[in-house]
């Protein structure tokens, strides 16, 4: 039932990666995790022929160099990329940042709770739902 | 004076006419004497001729016939007059020109005239007009005649002639001098009528005429007089109402001008001079659009023709005109079609200055522009002030909620991962970070929620307090111990319900978190006060010090321990803010150790009382 795809995250804070990567470990998705730290490492992931392209992607929005909501206009602007559901996972909970993310394109948008079971609880909403939906090939 | 003339040469002829017929008859009776003289002569003659019985005696006859020739002519007829005889046959027998005696005169005229009747004239040969009478004497057959040369007879009255003449022109001149005089009688009234009525007519309206005497003339004169009494009394009352309407034509502040049908000025009041300073004399003439200021000529033309069209209108207007030192004014006008008035034929314009009114006007439209620009640099100002106060809460709620996060994380984890590691001191510190972590955490989304407001739009709606509170109330999940209910009815406002559910949620959840009864009661009331509402959430509570009253708004401020109730003290200011957002107040009244109850009120908007 899994996807064999990977999924890529885009955050450049180093605690909430690990907490992503725990989450995922915790309740057994085994899809490769890659993680980049900010949106311009994003694109050269998508661009690289080495790498497949992932089933998901979990967004942060505030990263140095490209942030989230660039990236995330440019890879909607794509052709290649645009199918790719991109998840926004951030702190802000400011309504402008909700209501752009999703004009730009994006799958959902979640704010990343303080505690750790509910994190935990998020993650795994997000991963078990695009596992579950339908993709175009 | 040629009829003078007329009449002059008429009797002198007149006179002469008659005295020459005077002397006509003067000289037939004069002639009729002599005559009878001539004829007793012949009669005595015969008479003596019968006394001597000699009167068949040829010699006797003719010896009388010679006697009484001698005797007859010796009859002085005037100086130049004679007599003579001539027979019944024409032939003359006596004659003073012995030459005649023996002519034959039965051809001339006179004889046969004299022959049948009478004669009168008398003349043959040489001889000039005779005057002549005859008669004639039966016994000889003579036809004795008297005769005078008319010049004889005339040249008296040829002579009296000129004295005639003279007298005829010293009677005419006299004569005229009387009539004249006379006429003068007759004239001299109906000259002064005539020059009374001329003055009059002219214009002189005091002029009165003087015909002493009793007669039609004075009457006349008198009756002229009352009629140039009432024509100037008329005049003058119409000269006084004329002066007094064109004073206050004159006077008024306004400017009053009378435009033909092509807008040429015909009159300008003089308030004109002061207002434009145009002499009303040299705008007469003028074109009244001429004057107009080219911006408004346009709109004031059209209105011109639209009265022209529809005289029953009276159009009023604001323009702008052109004063004589070239500045603008602006005049406010009234305009009635009057084109068709008998007396008027024009347009009246009413206008006055109103370019101080004008001016006023944009003095205080400048200073309303300048506050707005004021108002608008301020709001700009605000809203940069919002705008980075926004930036700050969104940097805030990321960037001090990251790390936080990454504790609470770390926290967690270790607490997990190294659980053999720590012993019970240690996982009691653990719980502690994580506790302060969350404090830290709702501190930061007070800050943020209190600086929300005013900053997000509203939304509006028409709130029944009643459902709001209940819900709360619902969910409050307040302990057993407390009852917390509505006390009657609340009201249907017109607010946004987000914000009203934080004002009564804040006030409901701090009396029942506070509350040290064993049986806590709670009571949410309104009243109606004019035009605002009071609501009131009273508890039965630990109460709240004075001292207090004013500090529990503040923000962060809490009056317990926050390990013994954990608060954010940002609840109240939030409650505060909202309402005074609202344009209402907030208050609290207790008595500590017995409860509080908080105030507060919302101005009414359209609302209702739900149970209305």
């Amino acid at each position: 039932m899994l996807r064999p795809r990977n999924i890529l995250l885009v955050e450049d804070d180093r605690v909430d990666s690990m907490t992503i990567k725990r989450a995922l470990e915790e309740v057994e998705i085994n899809n490769r995790l890659d993680t980049v730290s900010n949106g311009e490492e994003a694109l050269a992931y998508l661009l690289s022929a080495e790498n497949e392209l992932p089933a998901l992607i979990l967004l942060d929005l505030n990263m140095p160099r490209m942030n989230g909501m660039e990236f995330l206009r440019t890879v909607k602007t794509h052709a290649g990329f645009k199918k790719i559901p991109v998840v926004v996972l951030t702190t802000s909970r400011a309504d402008q940042d909700i209501s752009a993310s999703f004009e730009l394109g994006a799958a959902g948008y979640m704010v990343k709770p303080l505690d750790y079971r509910e994190f935990i609880e998020a993650v795994v909403t997000i991963a078990r739902y695009w596992q579950l939906s339908e993709l175009p090939e | 004076m040629p009829l003078v003339l007329f009449f002059l040469f008429l009797s002198v002829g007149t006179t002469y006419y008659f005295s020459r017929k005077a002397l006509t008859g003067l000289g037939e009776t004069w002639l009729e004497t002599r005559l009878a003289e001539a004829l007793k002569i012949a009669e005595e003659q015969v008479n003596l001729l019968q006394r001597y019985g000699l009167e068949s005696i040829p010699a006797s006859i003719e010896k009388a016939k010679m006697d009484a020739g001698t005797a007859i002519s010796a009859i002085e007829v005037g100086e130049l007059g004679f007599v003579f005889v001539v027979s019944s046959q024409g032939i003359v027998i006596l004659h003073p020109d012995n030459g005649r005696v023996g002519q034959d005169v039965s051809n001339e005229g006179w004889f046969t005239e004299m022959k049948h009747g009478e004669v009168q004239f008398v003349s043959w040969g040489q001889d000039s007009d005779n005057m002549a009478s005859a008669i004639y004497f039966k016994p000889w057959e003579w036809h004795i005649l008297v005769a005078i040369p008319t010049q004889e007879i005339y040249g008296v009255a040829n002579k009296m002639g000129p004295y005639i003449f003279y007298l005829a022109i010293l009677g005419s001149i006299a004569m005229s001098i009387v009539l004249m005089y006379m006429t003068r009688g007759l004239t001299a009234p109906l000259i002064s009528l005539t020059a009374g009525a001329d003055r009059i007519g002219k214009g002189e309206l005091k002029t009165r005429i003087s015909i002493p005497g009793r007669n039609e003339f004075s009457h006349l004169a008198g009756v002229f007089n009352q009629m140039a009494d009432k024509l100037q009394n008329t005049l003058t009352t119409l000269q006084q109402r004329e002066e007094h309407f064109r004073s206050i034509i004159e006077n008024a502040s306004d400017i009053i001008t009378i435009l033909d049908e092509d807008g040429t000025i015909t009159y300008a009041s003089p308030s004109i001079e002061r207002i434009l300073g145009y002499q009303p004399d040299a705008l007469i003439g003028r074109n009244a659009f001429d004057i107009i200021h080219p911006g408004d000529r346009e709109n004031i033309e059209r209105l011109y023709w639209e009265e022209l069209e529809s005289p029953a209108e009276t159009t009023s207007t604001e323009f702008r005109v052109q004063h004589s030192d070239g500045t603008w004014r602006t005049l406010e006008g009234t305009s009635e079609n009057m084109l068709y008035h008998p007396v008027v034929g024009g347009f009246i314009i009413n206008s006055r200055d109103i370019s101080d009114r004008k001016l006023a006007l944009e003095a205080l439209h400048e200073s309303h522009q300048e506050l707005e620009r004021r108002v608008q640099e301020r709001t700009a100002q605000l809203d940069s002030i919002n705008k980075e106060l926004k930036e700050f809460a969104y940097v805030v709620s990321h960037d001090l909620k990251a790390p936080l996060r990454a504790i609470s994380q770390l926290a967690h984890w270790i607490s997990e991962d190294y659980t053999e590691a720590l012993d019970q001191e240690g996982r009691e510190m653990m719980d502690l970070i994580l506790k302060r972590v969350k404090r830290m955490d709702g501190l930061i989304e007070g800050v943020l929620s209190y600086s929300r407001i005013g900053r997000i739009k509203e939304h509006t709606v028409a709130l029944d307090l009643n459902i709001l509170v209940d819900e709360i109330i619902e969910n409050s999940m307040a302990p057993s111990h407390v009852r917390v209910n509505i006390d009657g009815e609340l009201p249907v406002v017109q607010r946004d319900p987000i914000r009203m559910q934080q004002v009564f949620q804040n006030l409901i959840d701090n009396a029942i978190t506070y509350m040290d009864k064993s049986q806590g009661i709670v009571r949410i009331g309104c009243e109606g006060e004019g035009m605002q509402w009071k609501f009131s959430i009273t508890d039965n509570g630990p109460g709240i010090d004075i001292r207090y009253h004013e500090k529990i708004f503040q923000i962060f401020q809490t009056l317990t321990p926050r390990d013994e109730h954990e608060s954010s003290g940002v609840g109240l200011t939030l409650v505060k803010k909202i309402i005074q957002q609202y344009n209402g107040s907030i208050w609290v009244v207790s008595e500590p150790g017995k409860g509080s109850t908080f105030y507060f009120t919302l101005p009414k908007r359209e609302e209702s009382h739900a149970a209305a």
